[in-house]
């Protein structure tokens, strides 16, 4: 009984919400989620869609066909041509289309090259399809970058795919255009996948352009390129996404989607809608928002600089700091700052090993709540 | 009970306000449009149908574009009641706040003095029965064009035939000497023939299968897709031409299809 999910974890992120919710007057710096409320157009969109009485059925397996039109029309603004009748299907959230393309893609006793750290969820979907996941460590030293060396001797005959989140949770870097086609060239090499998790892409402070392996026609065979509408336009909740790749792979991971949602809840796909026709005005408010966040979050860390040491994030709303303290791991210490301070971070040894003495702090939370979790961490250090 | 009473006509207050500003904003888009029209007098080119109204609009506007003439299109879906006027004013949306509405109306009378390029392409979107009737009590189309006839937005219809009036509509306002371009794959769309004075010219993806490439109003195409491009060799009076296009999908074929009877009929309007 339960063999597929005795070595499954509950995320480390999850357990320490629930440890959290013992402490009435925590504040909460862990939870991943936007601290804003879903815009108003997106909302107004849903209630006409609810008038219309259009969202109690169904919708086709691969989602609304107004939405995965609007979806190809998106994407070719940012240089990616996919076909929304063939290529395109809407996801119930990001991690749903990974678990369905992973389903699809992999046999058991495969291997799935993941990056360390790495967000939590990846390891479970790899280990849910009874694949086997091989850790590749990021180079902290150098903006957490990825060694392609190190990559291509994680490599092996039963490498089927390698799956990373860019820009990355928990470290906030983005890993840049030529190291990505570094890996575009070692997928075609040794014919693997590369499962591109593009949910912050939206995020990005450096101004510079995001690059996706998406864009190089060259690789769309090999590339299957995940987006959530989650980050962008504050709809954590509502569980909606996409994926796209070629049309020989989509035609396969439609096949599993089906058989895990059906369709992608149809009441979400109309407030995705609603965010593609009318949500670029407020998700530029949200970056606006974190760009300041940002910036107040670094300047409370930087007056802590004997505890803590970390990388500016150029993107998401993470920052991943390392601890000068003696502890008996980022578990520990999270468990103290959470007991002592009554302020809640996730341990860097939720993202893999090469996180541990790491924690991860989230400035999807309002200003005030950084600020009072940084009055409390201040007391408790000094 | 009376605070939830007081909330009720709050509600039904402001949902009575939002009614009465929508429709005193329409009529005003509307007027203005046609007045702008009216002066500038440019040709209009109407896209319509269920699916792919956007990249047939793009396409169409691309290659008049590089014929040389002056041409502008709905930006995003602007393509109803209030987004088609602000789609020939050149004017931005201001979704659902009033700030951003009030900025764009004391603005919009300057649309008087900015010139209409030769050319619109509009799309036309119907979602709701007589849609079509007002939409084309704004503009009047030289040419038009039915993409796909789906069964996308049927909900707002009794069944499939009130969907079609639409198009029927569509098709029997255009004058005898101007151009009805229908998508020959679609059985619906095929039949809006029977319906119009105008010229027609079909577009198909058939290719020869279909044994009509032969025919001066029929334009079919043959594809070979490759890495997201597509090879396609169009039939048109017995000769065969062939073109890429860099991104996948049969409706960007169907678009340049459309795009190329445009480009040849408008060749001859303007050599006219």
């Amino acid at each position: 009984m339960f063999e597929r999910t005795r070595n499954l974890q509950l995320s480390i992120i999850k357990q320490m919400e629930i440890r959290a919710v013992k402490y009435p007057d925590v504040i909460s710096l862990a939870q991943g989620i936007p601290s804003f409320d879903t815009p108003l157009g997106i909302k107004r969109r849903v209630e006409k869609a609810l008038a219309r009485g259009v969202v109690a059925k169904y919708s086709l397996v691969p989602g609304l066909p107004e939405l995965r039109e609007l979806i190809e029309i998106s994407l070719a603004q940012e240089k990616m041509f996919y076909d929304w009748q063939k290529e395109i299907i809407v996801t119930a959230g990001s991690i749903e289309g990974i678990t369905a393309a992973i389903l699809a893609i992999t046999s058991p006793g495969d291997e799935v090259i993941l990056l360390d750290p790495t967000y939590t969820s990846y390891k479970e979907v790899v280990s849910l399809a009874d694949c086997q996941p091989i850790f590749v460590s990021l180079d902290e030293s150098k903006n957490w970058g990825l060694n392609i060396g190190k990559l291509e001797k994680a490599i092996t005959s039963k490498t089927r795919a390698i799956l990373f989140c860019n820009p990355n949770n928990p470290t906030g870097t983005v890993l840049g255009k030529q190291q990505l086609l570094a890996i575009g060239e070692l997928a075609k090499q040794h014919k693997f996948f590369i499962l591109a998790d593009e949910v912050y892409k939206d995020f990005l402070y450096n101004d510079e352009p995001f690059f996706s392996l998406a864009q190089e026609p060259g690789l769309r065979q090999w590339v299957i390129r995940f987006f959530s509408f989650s980050k962008s336009y504050a709809m954590t909740g509502w569980r909606v996404g996409y994926l796209h790749s070629d049309e020989k792979n989509t035609a396969e991971i439609l096949k599993v989607h089906d058989s895990l949602v059906t369709c992608a809840p149809v009441i979400s796909q109309y407030a995705a809608m609603g965010a593609l026709e009318m949500g670029e005005s407020d998700r530029e408010g949200f970056k606006q928002e974190y760009l300041k966040r940002r910036r107040l979050m670094c300047s409370r860390l930087d007056k802590l600089k004997n505890i803590f040491e970390y990388i500016k994030p150029s993107s998401s709303y993470f920052v991943f700091p390392s601890f000068k303290q003696d502890s008996g791991g980022s578990w520990d210490f999270a468990l103290e700052l959470l007991d002592k301070a009554r302020v809640a971070v996730v341990p860097g040894i939720a993202f893999g090993s090469n996180g541990e003495n790491h924690i991860r702090l989230s400035f999807g939370r309002s200003q005030l709540d950084i600020e009072k979790a940084f009055d409390r961490l201040d007391k408790y250090f000094n | 009970m009376k605070i939830k009473s007081l909330k009720i006509c709050k509600l039904v207050i402001e949902n009575l306000m939002k009614s009465i500003c929508k429709y005193i904003l329409q009529y005003y888009l509307k007027y203005l449009a046609k007045l702008v029209l009216a002066i500038y007098r440019p040709i209009v080119i109407a896209i319509a149908g269920s699916a792919n109204k956007h990249f047939f609009k793009e396409q169409v506007k691309d290659r008049l574009i590089s014929a040389g003439f002056s041409v502008r299109a709905n930006p995003k879906d602007f393509n109803t009641e209030i987004g088609l006027p602000l789609a020939i004013l050149d004017l931005p949306s201001g979704y659902h706040s009033y700030k951003k509405w009030w900025s764009i109306i004391w603005r919009s009378p300057l649309a008087f003095f900015k010139k209409l390029p030769q050319i619109l392409v509009l799309e036309l979107g119907v979602s709701n029965r007589g849609n079509m009737r007002y939409l084309l009590s704004l503009v009047n189309p030289k040419i038009a064009v039915i993409t796909d006839i789906t069964q996308r937005y049927l909900e707002a219809f009794d069944d499939m035939e009130e969907l079609v009036d639409e198009y029927d509509y569509l098709v029997s306002q255009i004058d005898n000497d101007s151009l009805v371009i229908l998508n020959h794959d679609n059985l619906k769309v095929r039949e809006l023939t029977k319906k119009t004075k105008a010229e027609v010219c079909f577009f198909s993806l058939e290719g020869e299968a279909s044994g009509q490439s032969g025919q001066s109003n029929f334009w079919s195409a043959s594809i070979i897709k490759e890495e997201g491009k597509q090879q396609v060799k169009i039939w048109h009076q017995a000769k065969q031409q062939e073109y890429q296009i860099n991104r996948p999908g049969d409706q960007h074929v169907c678009a340049l299809l459309a795009s190329l009877i445009i480009e040849e009929k408008t060749a001859k309007l303007s050599h006219d």
